[in-house]
């Protein structure tokens, strides 16, 4: 009876107080979301840029992406306590009073029953009887009627708690019930994790991938995707066919008006997969690369499949072993092959879009590994030239606008051990290897019909300048000392740089222009090619104005070889945008030409980087009258503002040339022994062949060469020595090669 | 290489915001109790989902701080190679 009096019973103010707790905690989760987004937007903003940077932003991004249900779940969670609190006060109140009229009317009924007794007890008191009778069936009317609003109340308490009960357990949003009944026991401790994933994987594993499953991973990965323990036990039971039927049901919901959630689950599990592969040996990541390639149904969406390649933090075996396999079906099963690596999506490669090509993410993941990446490339101690023909002259990497080789390129030539490895021997046998590879593979994309200025990222652009820009010295002695010497030790083909025999590049002449000028159209990469080109330049005087000097002979061969490299890269840049008229404003071409022009005039390359740097981002490369800007801070002298001016109305390469020239010029007396004074004991006619009475005529040579290389290069109908090579060996002028 | 850029002193600020958000994490945090609400139906509901989410937070607060972390050892890594690389060429 007791209990039945107070139907609404309960503290509404512990609701009410752990409403305002929790949403606490959601409004902690928006700061901390906004303070990490805020973060790592200065990173966006160009404060770290590169692979790794991307990979940071984009792990950065789905972390921020992830944050949003819990915080929508804490709200929930939150309004309906509040909710809940705020009903049952009013319960509360409507109950107290239907309880104070109870109440009276019980005593009133009490008292009327004493009466009544009394009356019936007396004689001649009939009509009082009647009367009293009458009142206490009127005041009972009364109690029952009160009774009936304290059920009301009761059943209204009931409803209120099963609606808050219901929302309460769909705050975590879809297949958060299903995931606490898998992973906690009816008063809420956590089962022990191998029992929950013998029925989570039962669940996901039963049939087809549900929308219902789908919705139960997102909240196992909310809860556990930062655990490596358990994802890389949850991700190897589900084995990647699992992982890939899931992607491909997640990949059917992006579409759709809740797209979000699919959206999440694609982070999560990218996240998760990363963690995961970091407990893997690098065996099992490779098996489960090539494993997700298997998995993929070419006949079905499989989308959001290469993505899983591009998570920071992922293994680079997952990719290496994924593009190894790949590399086998292209040989053994090319139907296969094809539709994989061809496939084209909805939405790859576009702005806005979702997915990545297969064969560009696995690029991009295994060039985080330069020696793999380097492997992938050899057989033996030899460049695979099947492989280099096709993954770099045949295929076609518009969608990817080239990013993939590049990107590959840059790794290889610029890792770590192959630098130091050419440092300590230019015949170290990783350098060769690097070289020979390089060299094959520079080639074949110089010769790659697909590779045009319109198809070319800028980030491909700088990353085959970067790839080529320490090969500038074994371009030069290449060019004027051919590539077809050989190490008489190795039997490397060699060239001769400051004395010393290193590894030639060997790529054909117009196929090193076309890589070169496709690339250096794109204005930084043209400033890291240019800059090594002066710094090249900046070497070679001060090795020519060294006391105890080498003999004229030699400066002379390598003063011609700067004055070729000059002239082929202004060259390569210059016909490529003349090819393109339509694709390169005049603007933009006067820009090159001023970038080119101004590292010319300062050589060495860390000055004139960062001269060019600030032009670029001021704008600064459009005329020369805004060059005046970069004196009056102190970024450019005047004397060379003077000799980029007065260069600058005649030819670019006279203004490189003449930058050389001046440098040996300003030394000139000091010089030792002196180019003036050849040494005796030749006939007069023989010494005044090879004497050289000013800096003007040391580097005649070099000038003219400039020159002729300059023109050489520069004529788009060219045949024979300029024509590009082919991946199917034929050749063609450049102005036939699209 | 060029298109690699990198400004340590902004890096290392950010890496620092990320790694005091994955200090948030707690997961014994105290969760407030409604155990005298007045319905067994949902204390019971509340805290299931209270634990539930409270592991996502706890996750979500982690996944930030580890990205600290493993940014943070890239960059060490990253300064290794550039030393390596100018003794190499010095």
């Amino acid at each position: 009876v007791s209990e039945a009096r107070r139907p609404d019973h309960g503290v509404p103010s512990e609701c009410t107080g752990a409403a305002t707790v929790v949403e606490g905690y959601a409004q902690t989760l928006v700061e901390g979301r906004a303070l990490a987004a805020g973060a790592v937007g200065r990173i966006g903003a160009g404060a770290w840029t590169g692979e790794a940077a991307s990979a940071f932003c984009g792990t950065a991004d789905a972390l921020g992406a992830a944050a949003v249900p819990v915080v929508e779940a804490w709200d929930r969670v939150a309004a309906a306590l509040r909710e809940y609190g705020s009903e049952l006060t009013n319960l509360q109140e409507e109950a107290d009073g239907v309880r104070r009229r109870l109440t009276s009317e019980e005593e009133q009924l009490e008292s009327l029953l004493i009466v009544l007794r009394d009356a019936q007890e007396s004689s001649g008191a009939a009509l009082r009887v009647a009367t009293l009778t009458a009142q206490v069936a009127m005041v009972r009317a009364e109690v029952a009627a009160c009774w009936t609003r304290l059920e009301d109340i009761a059943s209204r308490r009931g409803d209120l708690d099963q609606r808050t009960a219901g929302a309460l357990m769909a705050a975590p949003g879809p297949g958060g019930a299903a995931w606490v009944g898998i992973a906690y026991t009816p008063d809420g401790r956590r089962l022990p994790d191998a029992v929950v994933l013998d029925e989570l994987l039962d669940r996901l594993t039963d049939g087809e991938v549900t929308d219902e499953d789908l919705d139960l991973l997102r909240q196992v990965l909310l809860s556990c995707s930062n655990d490596p323990a358990w994802c890389a036990t949850m991700l190897f039971a589900l084995e990647a066919s699992g992982l890939v039927e899931v992607l491909d049901a997640a990949a059917v919901r992006l579409d759709d008006p809740d797209g979000a959630a699919a959206a999440v689950l694609l982070g999560l599990l990218t996240g998760a997969l990363a963690s995961a592969s970091a407990r893997w040996d690098a065996q099992r990541n490779q098996e489960l690369g090539a494993a997700l390639l298997d998995a993929i149904d070419s006949d079905t969406s499989h989308v959001l499949v290469p993505s899983l390649f591009t998570g920071a933090g992922l293994d680079p075996q997952v990719a290496v072993g994924a593009l190894d396999h790949l590399e086998q079906m292209r040989v053994d099963d090319p139907d296969r092959f094809r539709s994989l690596a061809d496939a084209q999506y909805p939405g790859v490669g576009a702005v806005g879009g979702y997915g990545v090509d297969l064969s560009a993410a696995l690029f991009g993941a295994v060039s985080g590994s330069p020696s793999d990446a380097l492997a992938f490339l050899c057989e033996g101690d030899m460049a695979a030239t099947d492989r280099i023909r096709y993954w770099f002259g045949e295929r076609d990497w518009t969608f990817d606008g080239f990013e993939g080789p590049a990107t590959m390129l840059d790794a290889i030539v610029n890792a770590t051990a192959a630098q130091q490895a050419r440092e300590g021997d230019p015949f170290d046998p990783l350098w060769v290897l690097t070289t020979v590879v390089a060299s094959e593979a520079f080639q074949q994309l110089g010769g790659n019909l697909h590779y045009t200025l319109d198809h070319v990222t800028p980030q491909a652009s700088l990353d085959i300048a970067e790839a080529l820009a320490p090969y500038a010295p074994e371009i030069a002695a290449g060019l004027e000392q051919g590539t077809e010497g050989t190490d008489d030790q190795s039997g490397t083909k060699a060239v001769v740089l400051f004395g010393q025999t290193v590894p030639a590049l060997g790529v054909t002449p117009g196929n090193l222009s076309r890589l070169l000028g496709i690339a250096t159209v794109e204005p930084r990469a043209l400033a890291v090619f240019t800059g090594a080109v002066s710094d090249y330049a900046g070497r070679v005087v001060d090795w020519a104005t060294a006391d105890g000097h080498p003999p004229a002979e030699q400066v002379q061969d390598a003063l011609k070889g700067v004055g070729a490299l000059y002239g082929l890269t202004y060259a390569s840049y210059g016909l490529e945008s003349e090819l393109h008229a339509e694709l390169v404003s005049d603007a933009h071409r006067a820009g090159q030409d001023l970038a080119f022009m101004l590292l010319g005039a300062v050589p060495g390359v860390k000055t004139g980087n960062l001269i060019l740097d600030t032009a670029i981002k001021r704008g600064a490369l459009t005329s020369l009258e805004e060059l005046d800007s970069l004196v009056a801070d102190g970024t450019l002298t005047p004397a060379q503002l003077d000799a980029i001016t007065l260069a600058a109305r005649g030819a670019g390469t006279e203004a490189l040339a003449r930058a050389v020239t001046d440098q040996i010029a300003d030394r000139w007396d000091g010089i030792s022994p002196s180019y003036a004074d050849p040494p005796g004991g030749l006939d007069a006619a023989a010494s005044a062949r090879i004497a050289y009475q000013d800096a003007e005529a040391l580097t005649a040579a070099m000038s003219l060469t400039c020159d002729t290389y300059a023109n050489a290069f520069s004529n788009k109908t060219s045949s024979g020595a300029y024509d590009v090579t082919l991946a199917d060996g034929t050749t063609r002028a450049r102005q036939e090669m699209g | 290489v060029a298109d690699l850029s990198l400004d340590e002193a902004v890096v290392v600020d950010v890496l620092g915001v990320l790694a005091r958000c994955g200090q948030q994490e707690d997961p014994d945090r105290w969760l407030p109790s409604v155990a005298m609400c007045g319905s067994d139906a949902v204390v019971d509901a509340y805290a299931h989902a209270a634990v539930l989410i409270r592991a996502q937070e706890a996750n979500t607060w982690a996944g930030w701080g580890a990205l600290a972390r493993q940014t943070a050892a890239t960059l060490t890594a990253l300064g290794q190679i550039d030393a390596q690389l100018a003794a190499a060429v010095r």
